[in-house]
């Protein structure tokens, strides 16, 4: 969170030493007064003002010659006096005598109360730090996130009651790994579906970056334009229904739709996020065969999303989220 | 008038958001600017990293956004990832994690109603703006409560550059 912001100031009860140009300095400190230095603290010029806003402590205090404990001090306003603090320390919770998780603790509010604490073990920390280096995996590195999904099962159901062509579309899923380029994915297996046509999705994604229609996410007006680079022809709408979706599977075209992927992959469950994130999905078909109709989709972002069947309150509840926005797609 | 509810799925429909903001990131709470006689409406927009078990990670907000109200006309646009201000920040690195302690008791559901009535008081507060009702300290009390609870801390930096004077009044309690 340090380096978030446009800081100014320096800092409450420490020299607020002019940075003379300099971004950064670091002076070793013996914080214990044994003579012997067990320590350091880096002041940071964060906002390139001349004035170091932020000082970060770094401290061994059982002199094993590991730093076990750092604090960070900011001047987050620009007035002077600390504002924010965090600390973040290495405890034994068993008693052991060994460290095994991270206590976090941080006073946004400059009262030198913490309003926040935590201890996280050493899982709980890497996931927090996001440090590939500390244990967390990416899922598109490791064994991917498995949502759990139905898939849709020809065998067992009443063919005459789908719409769409999700035995022969799912042939067509891929999966795309974590976060961004699920609108290019469900644009190139929704082609490769009407047309019957392999297209490398990388190189899609190539084409796309070039054009500038692909910067770590794909915007919902050029949730087309790979189509388009196809030959496909499109049509892009908000305000779509059930009907809208059967009549283009129906006509031999295909749809790929705007959802919060939270609604989908964790439907009633307990987990959700805090914002409704879009995601890109095909739709591949509708089965009426149950009582409820049941939507059919190939969603490139999980391990398991190929003619996945999400009961259609669900993918409503997660379409609604969008707008109901679509883009229908024909060859 | 038109609540804030209304108005933001007009902006997440409309061109700014559908043109400029990649999907796959979500908006933050608005926060309000008063500029001269013009009430804007800041907004922020971040990814999350979906994770079971109340581990979804917070990325940085890698949008701004701010509009006038209740028009919807943008003001301004800044691309986080391109402003100098922001070149220590790493992106691709979670800045915390989803749910925060002080929404920990609240299902899915319960953040939805809490998250409605968040909305439902900032709209009486830009009603009273508007001179077109009253905002009395329990009011103040109550959406201050609600944005302290349901913002994530780990994005309060952002909060407080969309808005300083908001965030010290309804967010940093």
């Amino acid at each position: 969170m340090k380096d978030f912001m446009d800081f100014s100031g320096a800092l409450d009860g420490e020299d607020p030493t002019i940075s003379q140009g300099a971004d950064s300095f670091t002076t070793g400190t013996d914080y214990n007064g044994d003579g012997i230095m067990d320590g350091e603290a880096v002041y940071e010029d964060l906002n390139g003002d001349g004035v170091f806003d932020t000082i970060t402590a770094s401290v061994d205090t059982n002199g094993d010659g590991i730093v076990d404990f750092v604090s960070v001090y900011q001047d987050t306003n620009g007035d002077g006096f600390t504002d924010y603090s965090a600390t973040l320390m290495d405890v034994d919770t068993n008693g052991d005598g060994i460290a095994d998780s991270v206590f976090f603790g941080e006073d946004a509010n400059g009262d030198t109360v913490f309003e926040t604490t935590q201890i996280m073990d050493a899982e709980e920390w890497a996931m927090f730090t996001g440090s590939p280096d500390s244990g967390y995996v990416p899922v598109d590195e490791g064994g991917g996130f498995d949502a759990g999904y139905e898939q849709f099962n020809p065998a067992e159901t009443d063919m005459s009651q789908v719409v769409g062509t999700p035995v022969a579309d799912e042939q067509c899923w891929d999966y795309q790994g974590e976060n961004g380029p699920c609108a290019i994915y469900a644009q190139v297996m929704a082609y490769e579906g009407m047309t019957g046509q392999d297209i490398d999705p990388q190189q899609m994604i190539d084409v796309a970056t070039e054009q500038g229609w692909y910067d770590d996410g794909t915007s919902m007006e050029d949730m087309d334009k790979i189509l388009n680079y196809l030959g496909a022809e499109t049509e892009k709408s908000f305000g779509g229904d059930m009907e809208d979706l059967h009549n283009c599977l129906e006509n031999g075209g295909r749809i790929v739709v705007a959802v919060d992927g939270n609604e989908i992959w964790y439907g009633n469950t307990e987990t959700y996020a805090p914002n409704d994130p879009n995601h890109a999905v095909e739709v591949i078909g509708i089965d009426y065969s149950s009582p409820e109709p049941m939507v059919i989709i190939n969603d490139s972002g999980t391990m398991d999303g190929h003619a996945i069947t999400v009961p259609a309150s669900q993918f409503m509840d997660a379409w609604e989220d969008s707008g109901y926005y679509y883009v229908e797609a024909y060859a | 008038m038109l609540s804030i509810q209304e108005f933001l799925k007009k902006i997440n429909t409309g061109s700014a958001v559908r043109e400029n903001i990649p999907m796959g990131l979500g908006m933050g709470f608005p926060v309000l600017n008063i500029t001269g006689d013009r009430l804007l409406v800041s907004v922020f927009y971040y990814r999350s990293v979906l994770r079971p078990n109340d581990q979804t990670l917070l990325m940085p907000p890698e949008y701004k956004l701010t509009l006038d109200y209740p028009s919807g006309k943008l003001t301004s646009f800044e691309n986080l990832r391109l402003d100098p201000r922001y070149a220590k920040v790493n992106f691709d690195k979670p800045v915390g994690i989803f749910r925060h302690e002080a929404i920990k008791h609240l299902d899915r559901d319960g953040y939805k109603k809490a998250k409605e009535d968040l909305y439902d008081a900032l709209n009486r507060l830009i009603a009273f703006l508007g001179d077109e009702g009253e905002f009395t300290k329990e009011d103040e009390e109550k959406l201050s409560g609600l944005y302290t609870m349901m913002t994530e801390p780990s994005l309060h930096p952002f909060y407080r550059s969309l808005s300083p004077q908001f965030f010290e009044r309804y967010i940093e309690q």
